[in-house]
């Protein structure tokens, strides 16, 4: 059931809000012990919020969209008086005394929190195989990785053990998630939802955002957790929304069933009315460069004090706070500079588009362990593959939306990525709702 | 490798930039277009794109 599905549900009384929690936990009793999405359950205080909703929405107060809809929390946002250990086993008893404003945000609008999501340690990384608490799996084969580092939240939303979860996301975490899972996961604007009381990783590029079943979903939930002024509304008609294919970068070192999907979306929103235009993309390779750069750095210069204790970490995460801290200064102030400049080109060419149309990553979902893999001929590291397409965006700090758009030979689904200007979130939300309904047949 | 052994790793193997993290280097290195003696607004070093602003009201 989607948000918008269960809203009409609630209000026409076919549903109660205990019932939508029920129903989740029960999916949760069902999935976790083999998925692994949740790190923390909290039953009964959800089912008393429920109770209450129910007691309001009787009483004629109706907080909108979200009012009794059952959500999650990755586990590295504040939950006040519930455990918030960011993957780690440096926080494994850590309980914040406060909610981070984007919660409070969402509590606010009447959605019940049910439980935190897992995600890879730190938020440091695509797997979400945590040493500490377990791998998380997908859904759609336990024996692959469910992307991350949100990987909790995409399986939560998948299986609808939670209607929405939150997310953050440095170089793709939650859109990477969202393209292995099945579902939609939008990285808003930089710094357009409040990161306060969440656990960092790169000052400058982290961002939260919504993983969701729908894109509408998504503009459901963007909406509350955001109300920043700056925000454009979206083309009054898809006729006016120009879209750039991009002819480098985006479809080479990707797999074929994943390059074929995003051309028949392009094509699917041509005859929706879009204009599509091909396009060449800045040098996408620099972008990814000093993204990797900055994001070495600011992890490393953020867990310094925690580094003592080597045996707290998981290898991967350890051996990329090591690394960080070797980088010598220059080149994390160059990367700075480069970041300008490549925000400059990407300025330039959205010039003469509104929107990018990409994959989200260059394949599905690997297996778990899967160390390599093989794209045009080459081999590669996987989780370099993985964000090669989502990184650029934290870099530039553009809103990108992923959404599901087919599935694999195997059966696995596909994720197709949006970009749009700062503050274009609504032109996301429209075509991506226009593209989701072509391919259900709406 | 498990995270207990990693306080066993040698100084020398601590300190060495892996080939992953080289590579990323050279590229940003390779960049010709950041200019040694370019004047530059202080925004190109305040933390993140932090005139996202300024671009969407051109």
């Amino acid at each position: 059931m989607t948000i918008l599905e269960a809203a009409g549900a609630l209000r026409s009384r076919s549903i109660s809000c205990v019932e939508l929690v029920n129903e989740c936990l029960g999916q949760i009793t069902r999935l976790n012990p083999s998925l692994n999405a949740f790190l923390t359950v909290i039953e009964d205080s959800a089912r008393a919020h429920g109770a209450n909703l129910d007691k309001e929405l009787a009483a004629g107060i109706d907080r909108g969209l979200l009012h009794g809809i059952p959500i999650a929390h990755k586990d590295l946002v504040y939950t006040k008086g519930i455990r918030t250990t960011s993957g780690s086993k440096l926080f494994a008893d850590y309980v914040p005394d406060c909610d981070a404003p984007v919660a409070k945000k969402l509590s606010a609008a009447g959605a019940v929190m049910i439980g935190k999501t897992g995600l890879h340690e730190l938020a440091y990384g695509v797997t979400s195989d945590n040493p500490h608490f377990g791998t998380i799996r997908n859904p759609h084969d336990p024996e692959r990785m469910p992307g991350g580092s949100s990987g909790g939240s995409g399986v939560a939303v998948a299986t609808g053990m939670a209607l929405m979860a939150t997310g953050t996301d440095t170089g793709g975490s939650i859109r990477i998630p969202a393209s292995f899972c099945g579902v939609v996961g939008l990285k808003p604007t930089y710094g357009l939802v409040d990161r306060s009381g969440i656990q960092p990783l790169g000052f400058s590029l982290d961002h939260v955002g919504p993983l969701t079943a729908t894109v509408a979903d998504a503009r459901a939930t963007f909406a509350v957790v955001t109300d920043d002024l700056r925000l454009r509304p979206a083309p009054a008609a898809l006729n006016e929304i120009r879209i750039g294919l991009p002819e480098n970068f985006y479809f080479t070192q990707v797999a074929s069933e994943v390059r074929d999907a995003i051309h028949r979306q392009a094509r699917l929103a041509e005859r929706l009315g879009a204009i599509v235009r091909p396009v060449q993309m800045p040098d996408m390779e620099a972008l990814n460069a000093a993204g990797r750069v900055i994001l070495l750095v600011e992890a490393s210069a953020l867990y310094e004090p925690y580094l003592s204790r080597r045996g707290d970490f998981g290898a991967d995460v350890l051996a990329l706070l090591d690394q960080g801290r070797l980088i010598p200064a220059t080149d994390y102030v160059n990367a700075q500079r480069l970041r300008k400049i490549l925000l400059d080109d990407f300025r330039a060419l959205f010039q003469s588009i509104d929107c990018l149309l990409t994959p989200t990553t260059p394949i599905v979902a690997p297996r778990i362990g899967e160390r390599q893999v093989e794209l045009d001929g080459q081999m590669q590291d996987t989780r370099l593959a993985i964000s090669r397409f989502t990184r650029g965006m934290n870099v530039v700090g553009f809103p990108a939306l992923s959404l599901p758009c087919g599935r694999s030979r195997d059966g696995l689904p596909i994720g197709l990525q949006m970009i749009a200007r700062p503050f274009e979130e609504q032109l996301l939300f429209l075509l991506g709702e226009a593209l989701e309904g072509a391919q259900n047949g709406k | 490798m498990r995270p207990d052994s990693a306080c066993d790793i040698p100084k020398d193997q601590l300190e060495r930039i892996e080939p992953i993290v080289d590579s990323v280097l050279a590229e940003l290195r390779r960049q010709t277009r950041i200019l040694p003696c370019q004047t530059e607004s202080a925004l190109v070093y305040e933390l993140g794109p932090a005139d996202v602003d300024a671009g969407a009201a051109e």
